[in-house]
């Protein structure tokens, strides 16, 4: 049924004698592909054209120029887009105006860079999943292009699993001697010789210090799963050894949890570091410790709603047709709120829990946003399984929390600096 | 819930995944353990005790604790293995791998010969990536025991693991020299060079692996099944190499089995030639019997034919020449040798009883023979004859279809009317429906083709009922074409059908061609004729691309030209044409798949 509406709209926009002045791109229920609607708006800019995002409007909408390129990327891609007059356009602001909702202008394609080792696929990783399938180009950058301070070429860069404690995520109590961990051990190692490093650990702390010199000179850093908890505990172990014995030949410090610097961190103070090399975790800053015996079973988690006009930044961060959507593990899922510095805004939470799983900040001149978990549509992950193919899910909410975070730097800089 | 109850409940639920999770452990435990009772005898019992209050201990997650019984152990007895296996697993699970090298080297120096020690030694140094240990700790090894090809073994795995190929073939050929053997490590070897892409190599190695009486083939075989593509890029060489002489009738063996499994079929029926002059009596027969059911498996059936007509040369007893000789027919249908065919049909009817069902398929066959190479007429003679001696056989609806369907290829209608009238089944039906689009009745054609869906099934059922909706586009003479065409594929022939479709239409609209065409292009994919399925979908999209058959034939001509590197872009173009053109076509949505596919934008498999 949706399909044949889609293909009437479509048919009829191909068929439309006259074009309308603009085309909404409707992002509630009516859309086909909620997920190709960004990569569309990501083309429209990268056209030099200007868009606009309907903060609020029917679930986040945009408005693109009517123009036939565009109609033509829109029919290719399989999103549902609506032609609008100039009245009725007037009627949509007029609607905005009065409500809890609000209008940003989007006017450029952000340089986007994906943190992930050379020649990884991109179906090991979310956000390079959703950015190939919405059509939205990426430069990949590792530690060499980190340490080499390119990362100012970007205006967006996105972390996903990495373990920024430089302890292969502690791979190695399931996979000691697996080919492919070695290949990474031994990657890592000669990346630290290269740059003078003794060990991995030292290299992914200097690697994290030039993430965190980014964000704070204007950059925007979008983190998932283990990144996020890994890049704060890199950044506070200042002079102090959290890694086990089989990262840097030394054992971690047992009081490392007493030596950590929270104040060189972003998001997160007062964490236990998990300093066992037995436990597959890394610190007590995730709620769910998906690899440990004390695990926590997955549940749902909401969205917060936010003052579009006042609070336009967290309101694109939240941007979705479903506001309460089903929890997935990762190495890192969800983060104690006991664990959140004072500031950090928690954009989603699983209630009755003490976790959230969403949360952003600003720092310095940048900011950060960090989403717990590995891959929306993969609640229980596991290396090995099949990649996600995100033709089965076009609508998913999940991505949509990642692709929010792509666009969220086309913002026009005035709207995001208030 | 109160944290007390929380933490109950934790415990609770800690204990039972620990449960679940050394089961299987104290089940290996506990078996090693009886090794350990006899080995230590006296000590035995309390040895066993500990150990078993180890296994608590760690299955409750006291690592410590655990660890402190089973050093005590070894303290005790150094080369205890249930003891140095329990505490690997204990120091691993706490990232302290390191320290079991202590236990390892006492456990060594109180015996010099454990296997056991010396390769838990060699994996540990390798998995805590010390390479110069590992070396010594194999070096050490190899001196303890030179002829033993285990050492060789493990260290070689240790560095293919880290496609360090050269080191790996190093240490192998040094063990071969060692053991003093030519075909010692030609497995490891050939896996070696197999990774590294030495094809060459590895072929002769695992040619040297099967040996000279073929003792090793079952091994070789097991490895190239486990290859990505089934062994497909070195078969071809092992086959040469096996059969390069003096070569054994076991080596033949092998090679005669590589050929089947890898489908080719010439090769294999010149190899199983030279085994069968080879071999006499009951190794022979049985030989036979093997290759003509593998090949049949295989879907080989000049190489079964061959075979069966073998067997059927042989002295056997009457009743298994009677089973051959039915094997021996249907295969001969398949390879063409109807001549043999129908000889076969003929044998078997006189041989079995009168009025028993195996006579009755056998006259059933060479009836449906007789309608194929003898012309309609004596077709029409034989069938009677059957229906005279089997009147209620369930083969009369199919025969009478055969017989049908060759007197509409023979143009003689009437005859064929009388004879389709006489019988009932969905064949006769779908007959009787290729008679009515003859006579240019479309209603009857259809309504006989519906009546036979409902008794038929799957594709067959699907295929019909397309069959009958798309009268609903023709006129009569547009069907009296299909029904030409309907009339030559149930004959048999595939490639006349879709002559008679796409050369056939002068004088039609323009719709009823395009229906034609596109009907023709899906017998021609059914057929195997690629380019003629090409052809006639380039005619469509060009000639009549307003019409309702452009969008499917749009997306398959895309979906063959993907397959080519140098046409993607072309593929590309297509699908973008079906979307942007036919906005409103249920294949919309594939196109979009398919066009995602190519782009790269989800996963290819």
């Amino acid at each position: 049924m949706r399909f044949l509406l889609v293909s009437l709209l479509v048919t009829a926009l191909a068929t439309a004698p006259a074009q309308s002045q603009y085309l909404l791109v409707p992002m509630d229920d009516a859309q086909t592909n909620h997920l190709k609607a960004y990569g569309l708006t990501y083309w429209t800019l990268q056209q030099g054209l200007t868009a606009e995002w309907l903060l609020n409007y029917r679930s986040g909408s945009f408005l693109l120029p009517d123009r036939p390129e565009v109609r033509r990327e829109a029919a290719l891609r399989g999103v549902a887009v609506e032609p609008a007059s100039a009245g009725q356009v007037a009627e949509i602001r007029a609607t905005i105006e009065e409500s809890n909702m609000e209008s940003i202008i989007l006017e450029k394609a952000p340089k986007i860079a994906v943190y992930t080792p050379p020649n990884s696929p991109p179906w090991d990783d979310a956000v390079t999943l959703a950015l190939v399938y919405a059509g939205i180009p990426y430069d990949k950058v590792w530690d060499e292009e980190v340490l080499q301070g390119r990362l100012r070429e970007y205006e967006w860069l996105h972390l996903h699993h990495e373990d920024f404690t430089g302890q292969y995520s502690k791979f190695y109590i399931n996979y000691a001697g697996a080919p492919w961990l070695q290949e990474e051990v031994e990657r890592n190692e000669a990346v630290a010789r290269q740059f003078g490093y003794p060990n991995t650990p030292e290299l992914k702390k200097a690697v994290a210090e030039e993430i965190r010199r980014y964000v704070a000179q204007g950059g925007f850093l979008f983190a998932m799963c283990t990144a996020t908890e890994t890049l704060e505990l890199a950044l506070a172990a200042v002079g102090v050894d959290i890694a086990a014995p089989f990262a840097d030949g030394t054992p971690a410090d047992p009081d490392a949890s007493s030596k950590m610097q929270w104040d060189r961190t972003m998001a997160f103070e007062g964490a236990d570091v998990q300093v066992n090399p037995g436990v597959n975790a890394f610190s007590d800053i995730d709620g769910h410790q998906v690899n440990t015996p004390w695990r926590q079973p997955l549940g749902a988690f909401t969205l917060f709603e936010f003052s579009a006009k006042f609070d336009p930044v967290p309101s694109m961060l939240v941007q979705n047709h479903q506001n309460v959507l089903s929890d997935f593990y990762g190495l890192t899922t969800s983060f104690r709120k006991d664990r959140l510095k004072p500031g950090v805004i928690v954009l989603a939470e699983e209630e009755g829990t003490g976790w959230t799983k969403y949360i952003h900040g600003k720092y310095g001149e940048g900011t950060w946003t960090f989403l717990g978990g590995h891959d929306p549509e993969d609640p229980q992950h596991q290396i090995g399984d099949p990649p996600t193919d995100l033709d089965m899910y076009p609508n998913s909410p999940g991505y949509r929390l990642i692709l929010n975070n792509v666009l969220f730097p086309a913002a026009k800089k005035k709207t995001l600096k208030t | 819930m109160t944290e007390e109850a929380s933490g109950r409940r934790r415990r609770a639920r800690i204990r039972r995944a620990a449960v679940r999770g050394w089961g299987m452990a104290l089940l290996a435990l506990c078996t090693a353990l009886d090794g350990v009772a006899q080995d230590a005898q006296g000590r035995g019992g309390s040895e066993i005790r500990l150990l078993q209050e180890a296994a608590a201990l760690e299955a409750a997650g006291d690592y410590a604790g655990a660890e402190r019984v089973v050093r005590a152990v070894l303290e005790d007895r150094p080369t205890s293995l249930s003891a140095i296996l329990s505490l690997e697993r204990l120091l691993r699970v706490q990232g302290r791998l390191e320290e079991l090298i202590p236990a390892l080297q006492r456990m060594l120096t109180a015996d010099q010969t454990s296997t056991v020690g010396h390769q838990m030694l060699v994996r540990t140094y390798s998995a805590l990536n010390r390479l110069e240990d590992m070396e010594r700790a194999a070096e050490r090894w190899m001196r303890a025991m030179p002829r033993l090809e285990t050492p060789y073994r493990e260290v070689a795995r240790v560095w293919q693991a880290r496609r360090q190929y050269g080191r790996a073939i190093q240490v192998l050929e040094r063990g071969r020299e060692r053991v003093g053997r030519p075909d010692a490590l030609a497995l490891e070897l050939g896996d070696v060079y197999v990774e590294e892409g030495d094809l060459e190599r590895a072929v002769d190695e695992w040619s040297r692996a099967i040996g000279p009486e073929g003792r090793g083939y079952t091994l070789v075989k097991r490895r190239l099944m486990a290859l990505p593509d089934g062994g497909a890029q070195l078969i071809p060489g092992l086959i040469e190499s096996l059969e390069r002489p003096p070569a054994s009738v076991g080596r033949l063996r092998a090679a005669t089995d590589l050929a089947v499994d890898a489908g080719l079929e010439p090769k294999a029926e010149s190899l199983a030639k030279q085994v069968a002059a080879q071999i006499v009596g009951a190794e022979r027969h049985i030989f036979l019997v093997e290759i003509g059911r593998r090949a049949e498996g295989a879907r080989l059936p000049r190489l079964a034919y061959w075979a069966y007509s073998e067997l059927l040369e042989m002295e056997a007893p009457e009743e298994q020449l009677l089973t051959v000789r039915s094997r021996l027919a249907s295969l001969a249908l398949a390879v063409g040798d109807t001549a043999r065919a129908r000889e076969s049909y003929q044998i078997l009817e006189k041989a079995f009883a009168a009025g028993s069902p195996e006579r009755r398929e056998a006259a059933a066959f060479r009836i449906e023979l007789a309608a194929r190479e003898e012309g309609g007429e004596r077709a029409l003679e034989a069938f009677e004859s059957f229906r005279r001696e089997f009147p209620d056989a369930p083969e009369l609806d199919r025969l009478g279809a055969a017989v049908g369907n060759r007197l509409l290829a023979e143009g003689k209608l009437d005859e064929a009317e009388r004879l389709l009238r006489s019988v009932t089944g969905p064949r006769s039906s779908m007959a009787r429906g290729r008679l009515a689009l003859r006579k240019g009745d479309l209603q009857g054609a259809r309504s006989a083709f519906l009546t036979a869906a409902q008794a038929l099934s799957g594709a067959e059922a699907t295929e019909t009922i397309a069959l009958a909706t798309m009268l609903g586009r023709l006129s009569s003479a547009a069907g009296e074409v299909l029904g030409r065409a309907s009339t030559e594929l149930a004959n048999g022939r595939a490639h006349e059908a879709v002559a008679v479709l796409v050369g056939g239409t002068q004088g039609l609209s323009a719709g009823e061609r395009s229906v034609l065409l596109d009907h023709a292009a899906s017998l021609a994919d059914r057929a195997g004729l690629a380019e003629e399925a090409e052809r006639i979908r380039r005619t469509i999209i060009t000639d009549y691309a307003q019409f309702p058959e452009a969008p499917a034939a749009l997306l398959a001509l895309a979906r063959a030209l993907a397959g080519r590197e140098d046409r993607v872009a072309e593929a590309r173009e297509l699908l973008e044409r079906l979307i942007l053109d036919h906005p409103r076509s249920a294949l919309v949505p594939q196109a979009r798949r398919e066009l995602d596919r190519l782009q790269g934008r989800v996963p290819s498999s």
